[in-house]
């Protein structure tokens, strides 16, 4: 473990170690040296923002960025959220929290909840260069925040008013001040760590796999000491932190919510098989940078510092569980995101620091890193040769690394740059047309109207922005099938007999993920004189690829 | 057989379109520089204000005294009649007199039946009279009560109103049953229709008795004059020969339509008979006979129709079949179908300028305490709910002004500048007072499935909530900016890096 001498100091004033006298040259370096640094960094932050902002509002919520949105509007004692979307659901509120008091400021909308998505998810990629800088060297930092601030999954999903995004950036400030604890042994970073944990958890549920991540580490690194009275003391931090998801179930005496949300999540059927990430997250992450950080992980396991460790550790818990957690999302796994791509900084630099003494080599006619000496019997002008190719090794490993990014940022741009949707995979992007549909009937509809929909996905669209009441068919009536959250129509017929439904509202993506339901819901059509008021047509993306314009949202006024 | 009938009613309709047609000539076919185009109407059956309203809140309350079983007066006999002919000059009358009260047979509801005659009690002994409080009906099942005149005018005892009780008793009939009433958990569209729109709580049924006089009120202002339409049907003026003299648009929309069914094949015991109470045109020869007329009676489909298709006639008469909430049927569907009248309305092009009616035609039996104003021989009869529900009515507001059927007449009269038919509708107040036609029309609300909409508990824990995330947030805070300006942050790090 050598100190890299001067890294990062002088910016931070602070006094140099013995040793390495200043001069005026070396201190003219050093700040060229930090100003690279910063420069570099700043570009990297304007390219995560541009990626994260651009056309940010050209696509309306999906079903998840509806609720959440939702709820942070009824947080807000909007009255008229507060009668659609119920406060208590499955997860903690923080960031819901956040929305409400942007809707206070700015009133209910669909753009302040993803500024606060992409707010973090900015903070993210500054902890990942933050995080990389301290775990190993500057170099592995601003490559983790590159590869951070371009990668299409951290993208995408801090794009989307989501609680992943902030729950990603929460658990690796965690790990961020885990790791100061574990570099300094303050005892105040182990609990600011314990803080940040309880935060993360704050933010969902799933991040309390930041504690078996921690134990692990711990476990992991006996070096790192912990006393048991400090180790409490960081429990009891964390507990605090955390409380106000328990406390506010217990006030708002939502406990058989609560129970009815455990109970559903133990027991709900698998919705995809277990293949499922590694079918989708590859691409999500990108071929190459995955190839990187399995060789970066490869690196850190081989060397096994404490570092290593407890990338190990954050790497492959959350893998773990989700893998064997029958329940799947596109977004379950970001918060391993940053940790991919601090690997892939390490892998880089180390792939650098190999080129930069291929080149010291060339340089200074050594033997080569590789222990191969010069062969004396070559012919003449085949040394300069090998020399310079020697040279150009750090050249070679710039485009290398530039051609990694941009494996990532062309499919972002194109991703952040389209209003298509290819399926119905919760977390990928907004609803083409629903944004549109729902406006229509906020506009259009009379107030108290209630819609019967496919699912639940239209249903929160059709309540966030159309603000009427929606159910789901495809909702089931047994509390262990269903979302506790959504309102089940036991008897749809009655409820339309009754004139208690008005509207139906029908979509093409509910109709490919339940073709029983969504022909259920045209029979429904049928027998209650539906009247088609309103199509809306958005550009789809099939299979193939091929994009065209579809009607794929249909609403029929409905009468007994 | 049908020749002469149908030249006779040619004839009528010739003589009354000639009759008009200088008066349509001088009124427009639109009510020009008025809001509302359209008018619709909506007759359910057989409740009193009381009965469904008297838990809404606001409205005038009933006494709290029980009612007594039996009461000492005698049956009131003779009772009132169907007028024979139209009352030029309404003038209070405290005692209703004359002949024998409506049809037994249209007294009932859907599929009718036989109405027990009065049983002569023998005076019970004071420890067997009961006294009834009113009280919530909620689930209890219910049954046709007897609401002929007769027994109004037991009920009205001279205006004691003391006699509700009784009067069932005479029937054989539970005598509790008239003191129940409903709330909005029963009828939660009809009190969020009324929490949003103006609900009159002084709209009487125009007659004492039951369901067909005051169907005929609501369509000619007067009674039938005879309980049985005549082998040749009815010939009197009703609003529809003026609409149609003045070219002004109009349809009688009959759930489950059965054109076959006329006064010439009147049969009270048959099915469906009870068609011709609730669409009186059906006992007039010329509405039956001469095209132009009965095309304008149309099956209930229709009107959803000419919602969707932005044809729907300036007046618009709905008549249920099934769905009338006549006890003992379900008022949970009649209900529905009321408010899926009015909510169909509501998202159509036609709202805007649009009024719809909606009342009861009797009061089946059940309780009201306020005494009926008595303007001539054939009433008021007993205050029936009524819902006034337009982009122009005064939102929220319970309406004292004292209405009936005729009322209706009144304001289709006033807006199409059309003459009155009888002293009852020229003198009656227009419904014109529930609304405020020089505002913009207001959004539609639909009425909501529950009532009173309760605070969830989300509403009152908010508070605590927030300051509980507030404060967690605070300290989030408070420590970063510890970490950014302590001084251990100046520490020099400690670093590795790959070997």
């Amino acid at each position: 473990m050598n100190p890299r001498p001067y890294d990062g100091l002088v910016a931070r004033g602070v006094p140099r170690a013995a040793g390495y006298p200043m001069t005026r040259d070396r201190a003219m370096a050093d700040l060229r040296v930090v100003a690279r640094t910063w420069l570099a960094l700043a570009v990297v932050l304007v390219a995560a923002a541009a990626v994260r902002l651009w056309a940010i509002n050209s696509v309306g919520f999906n079903n998840d960025e509806a609720v959440y949105s939702g709820q942070g509007a009824a947080l807000a004692a909007d009255p008229i959220y507060s009668g659609l979307f119920a406060i208590f659901r499955a997860h903690p509120l923080l960031v819901q929290f956040l929305d409400s008091v942007a809707f206070r400021l700015f009133g209910v909308g669909d753009v302040a909840p993803r500024l606060i998505s992409v707010a973090f998810g900015l903070g993210g990629v500054a902890l990942a260069y933050a995080t990389g800088s301290l775990l190993y060297t500057k170099r592995v930092g601003l490559i983790a925040a590159a590869v951070l601030a371009l990668m299409p999954y951290h993208v995408i999903v801090t794009r989307q008013a989501l609680l992943d995004g902030p729950e990603t950036t929460l658990f690796l400030l965690t790990i961020y001040l885990l790791a100061r604890y574990a570099r300094g042994g303050q005892a105040r970073w182990l609990y600011f760590a314990a803080f940040g944990a309880g935060l993360t958890v704050l933010a969902k549920e799933t991040a309390i796999l930041l504690v078996p991540v921690i134990v692990a580490f711990l476990l992991l690194a006996p070096e790192i000491r912990v006393p048991i009275k400090r180790l409490l003391l960081a429990l009891a931090v964390f507990v605090i932190a955390f409380g106000p998801y328990p406390a506010a179930i217990l006030i708002g005496r939502g406990t058989n919510a609560a129970q009815a949300f455990f109970i559903w999540e133990v027991l709900r059927q698998p919705n995809h098989s277990w293949t499922f990430y590694w079918d989708v997250l590859p691409t999500a992450l990108g071929p190459l940078v995955v190839v990187a950080g399995a060789a970066g992980l490869l690196l850190a396991i081989r060397r096994g510092h404490w570092q290593d460790r407890l990338l190990v550790a954050w790497i492959t818990i959350p893998i773990a569980f989700f893998e064997v957690w029958p329940v799947k999302g596109f977004q379950y796994l970001l918060p391993i995101a940053p940790a991919i791509a601090i690997l892939v900084g390490v892998a880089f630099d180390r792939l650098f620091e190999f080129g930069d003494q291929l080149a010291r080599h060339s340089r200074n006619g050594a033997t080569s890193p590789l222990g191969a000496a010069p062969d004396p019997a070559a012919p003449a002008g085949a040394r300069p040769r090998a020399a310079r190719r020697r040279s150009i090794a750090p050249f070679a490993c710039g485009v290398l690394l530039a051609s990694t990014i941009a494996t990532i940022a062309i499919p972002t741009a194109l991703a952040v740059n389209t209003t298509t949707m290819t399926g119905s995979l919760a977390g990928t992007g907004g609803l083409p047309g629903g944004r549109e549909a729902g406006l229509w009937i906020r506009e259009n509809v009379p107030q108290g109207a209630a819609f019967l929909t496919t699912g639940p996905t239209l249903g929160n669209i059709v309540e966030f922005y159309g603000q009427r009441q929606a159910y789901g068919l495809s909702v089931s009536p047994n509390p262990l099938r269903r979302n506790p959250a959504y309102d089940p129509i036991v008897n749809p017929d009655r409820a339309l007999q009754l004139s208690r439904i008005q509207y139906i509202a029908t979509d093409i993506w509910s109709a490919q993920r339940s073709p029983f339901f969504a022909g259920l819901m045209n029979r429904y059509i049928t027998r209650y004189h539906g009247f088609l008021v309103y199509q809306q047509s958005a550009q789809v993306r099939d299979d193939s690829g091929r994009i065209s314009t579809q009607v794929v949202i249909k609403i029929y006024e409905v009468r007994p | 057989m049908g020749s002469p009938r149908i030249a006779r009613a040619a004839a009528m309709v010739m003589a009354v379109g000639f009759a008009a047609a200088p008066l349509a000539l001088a009124a427009p076919v639109q009510a020009a520089g008025k809001p509302i185009d359209h008018v619709v109407f909506l007759v359910q059956e057989n409740h009193t204000f009381d009965n469904y309203f008297s838990a809404f809140p606001g409205v005038e309350q009933p006494p709290s005294q029980c009612m007594a079983s039996w009461i000492p007066t005698p049956i009131p006999s003779p009772s009132p009649s169907p007028s024979a002919t139209p009352s030029p000059s309404p003038t209070a009358s405290s005692s209703p007199s004359t002949s024998k009260g409506p049809s037994p047979s249209k007294s009932l509801g859907p599929t009718p039946a036989p109405t027990p005659k009065p049983t002569p009690i023998p005076n019970p002994t004071p420890s067997s009279i009961q006294c009834v409080d009113r009280f919530h009906l909620s689930s209890h099942r219910t049954v046709d009560l007897n609401h002929g005149s007769d027994a109004a005018l037991r009920a009205y005892d001279s205006g004691k109103m003391d006699g509700f009780s009784a009067a069932q008793a005479q029937y054989n009939l539970p005598t509790n049953l008239t003191m129940g009433y409903y709330d909005g958990s029963d009828l939660p569209l009809y009190y969020n229709l009324a929490s949003n729109y103006v609900l009159a709580q002084r709209f009487f049924s125009s007659a004492w008795g039951s369901s067909e006089i005051n169907h005929m009120y609501a369509i000619a202002a007067r009674g039938p004059g005879n309980s049985v339409p005549p082998a040749t049907g009815y010939d009197f003026q009703t609003i529809f020969d003026n609409l149609q003299a003045a070219g002004v648009s109009w349809k009688f929309y009959v759930q489950n339509y059965d054109p076959t069914i006329t006064f010439r094949n009147h049969d009270p015991a048959a099915a469906k008979s009870a068609q011709l109470i609730w669409a009186p045109l059906l006992d007039f020869a010329r509405f039956v006979d001469d095209p132009t007329l009965s095309s304008h009676i149309v099956d209930m489909s229709q009107y959803y129709t000419d919602l969707q298709n932005g044809t729907l006639p300036a007046v618009a008469y709905l008549a249920p079949s099934g769905l009338s909430e006549h006890p003992p049927g379900d008022i949970t569907v009649g209900q529905a179908f009321g408010a899926t009248t009015i909510t169909s309305l509501m998202r159509s092009s036609s709202w805007d300028s649009s009024v719809f009616v909606l009342s009861w035609d009797d009061w089946g039996g059940w309780y009201d305490h306020v005494v009926p104003p008595q303007v001539d021989a054939d009433g008021y009869g007993f205050r029936v709910p009524a819902l006034i529900v337009s982009p122009y009515a005064k939102s929220g507001t319970i309406d004292n002004t004292t209405y009936d059927f005729t009322s209706v007449l009144k304001f289709i009269e006033d807006n199409w500048s059309l003459p009155p038919l009888t002293g009852r509708d020229a003198t009656a107040n227009s419904i014109s007072n529930a609304l405020d036609l020089s505002k913009a029309p207001a959004a539609p609300i639909f009425p909501g499935q529950t009532y009173p909409v309760q605070p969830t508990q989300d509403d009152h824990n908010r508070p605590l909530l927030l300051g509980i995330y507030a404060a967690v947030v605070a300290i989030a805070i408070l420590c970063g900016a510890l970490i950014l300006y302590r001084p251990w942050r100046r520490q020099a790090p400690h670093r590795v890096r790959p070997t």
